[in-house]
């Protein structure tokens, strides 16, 4: 098809081009470049058949670093720094334990945020793989299966999404029993991104349930004026 | 045939009612049972967020009533983490003991660079006790050959 001389498929193939990289691929690597740093306040409590917890803090998160830092204040000040598989506990500026961890950073609300993962909790990076996706009401459900050779160790997944926001995930253990839940809510957008304010957790053992709730408060994005505690020093050696 | 046409529409329904019965009673919990659960942790968190700076030591040295029947645990209790190397055997042994494996092994289960270098330390002190037992051993053999004859 011509016109004017020109050909109008190659036209059409070449807007079509430029229409996808303007509207989808742009948009995401723009997001990801955008949003590197986070920050604000953090209450988490934990109550179980035996026992309860309550640390309030701040938290701090700068994905090209990697740290995960909480500044608590209660219930004793300390700070926390979790980088790679080592979380360090400071008092008063010095090293009082380290101790080897899973990475934090990565499957971190933090983290996944930052890197617009948090709609499918980062399991699209992970050995899990979509099983089914189905629709419920106001939900969008979608099963996670782990790799043929980890179903020994790792069981399925459920994460439920509403309005296109995570709304739940649902852990089973190996054997399919009920694991865990976990729930995101009170969602704010702040500068464009939408972040959980609360997050309430259910962990099953046997019969035993504990419950965790996480709150944010004052949610700051790429505060360039903070550099000590995002950056938070960590011994050499 | 009527009758036969109602049985089907029937079925119809009733299974394509139970096909889109889904998972979503899964993501539910009972609000009310954790608001009565955290209503004594609520408090505290109220205390503690305008009494700016109190710490559990604080309330504990002031017998404060809000704590007094709450068993408060350490939220950073080092129980929750791993803390073991491979096998339980330290990072340095396995340098030190089987050198270069020893290092790769610690380096691909714990993925932990601290780890990593206590093995390769091991490695570099096992290396050098061994090249100084290995002259050590002819020093002593040549030695004892030099006296008999």
């Amino acid at each position: 098809m011509q016109l004017y001389g020109i050909n109008l498929n190659i036209l059409m193939r070449f807007n079509i081009s430029v229409f996808i990289i303007f509207f989808f691929v742009l948009p995401k690597m723009i997001f990801g470049q955008l949003f590197f740093r986070i920050e604000g306040d953090i209450t988490v409590k934990e109550k179980s058949e035996f026992q309860s917890q309550l640390t309030i803090g701040k938290f701090y998160y700068d994905k090209n670093i990697g740290k995960v830092v909480y500044n608590i204040s209660f219930p004793e000040k300390q700070v926390m720094v979790s980088k790679d598989t080592v979380l360090y506990q400071f008092v008063n500026g010095e090293l009082k334990s380290r101790t080897r961890t899973f990475n934090m950073a990565q499957f971190s609300i933090f983290n996944l945020s930052l890197n617009n993962q948090l709609i499918n909790y980062g399991f699209e990076e992970s050995f899990y793989s979509i099983d089914n996706v189905e629709k419920d009401g106001e939900l969008v459900i979608t099963t996670w299966m782990p790799e043929k050779n980890k179903r020994k160790f790792f069981g399925k997944v459920m994460i439920s999404t509403k309005n296109k926001r995570l709304h739940g995930i649902v852990f089973y253990n190996a054997r399919g029993e009920l694991a865990g839940k976990q729930f995101f809510e009170d969602y704010t957008v702040i500068k464009g991104l939408p972040f959980p304010m609360k997050i309430v957790k259910i962990n099953y053992i046997g019969d035993i349930k504990t419950y965790q709730i996480t709150t944010f408060e004052n949610i700051q994005l790429n505060n360039l004026n903070e550099t000590y505690f995002y950056d938070y020093p960590l011994p050499v050696n | 045939m009527k009758k036969n046409l109602l049985t089907f529409l029937f079925i119809l329904f009733f299974f394509s009612f139970n096909c889109f019965a889904g998972n979503s009673e899964l993501f539910t919990y009972d609000r009310e049972e954790i608001e009565s659960t955290f209503k004594q942790l609520n408090e505290l968190e109220n205390y503690v967020k305008i009494n700016d700076g109190v710490t559990l030591s604080n309330l504990r040295a002031a017998n404060n009533q809000l704590i007094a029947n709450l068993l408060l645990g350490d939220p950073f209790s080092t129980d929750i983490f791993f803390e073991e190397p491979p096998l339980g055997i330290p990072s340095f042994w396995w340098g030190c003991c089987i050198g270069v494996w020893g290092v790769a092994i610690v380096y691909f289960v714990t993925e932990d660079r601290d780890e990593v270098k206590q093995a390769f330390k091991g490695c570099v002190i096992g290396t050098l006790v061994g090249v100084v037992l290995y002259f050590g051993f002819y020093v002593w053999i040549l030695g004892n050959a030099a006296l008999w004859y």
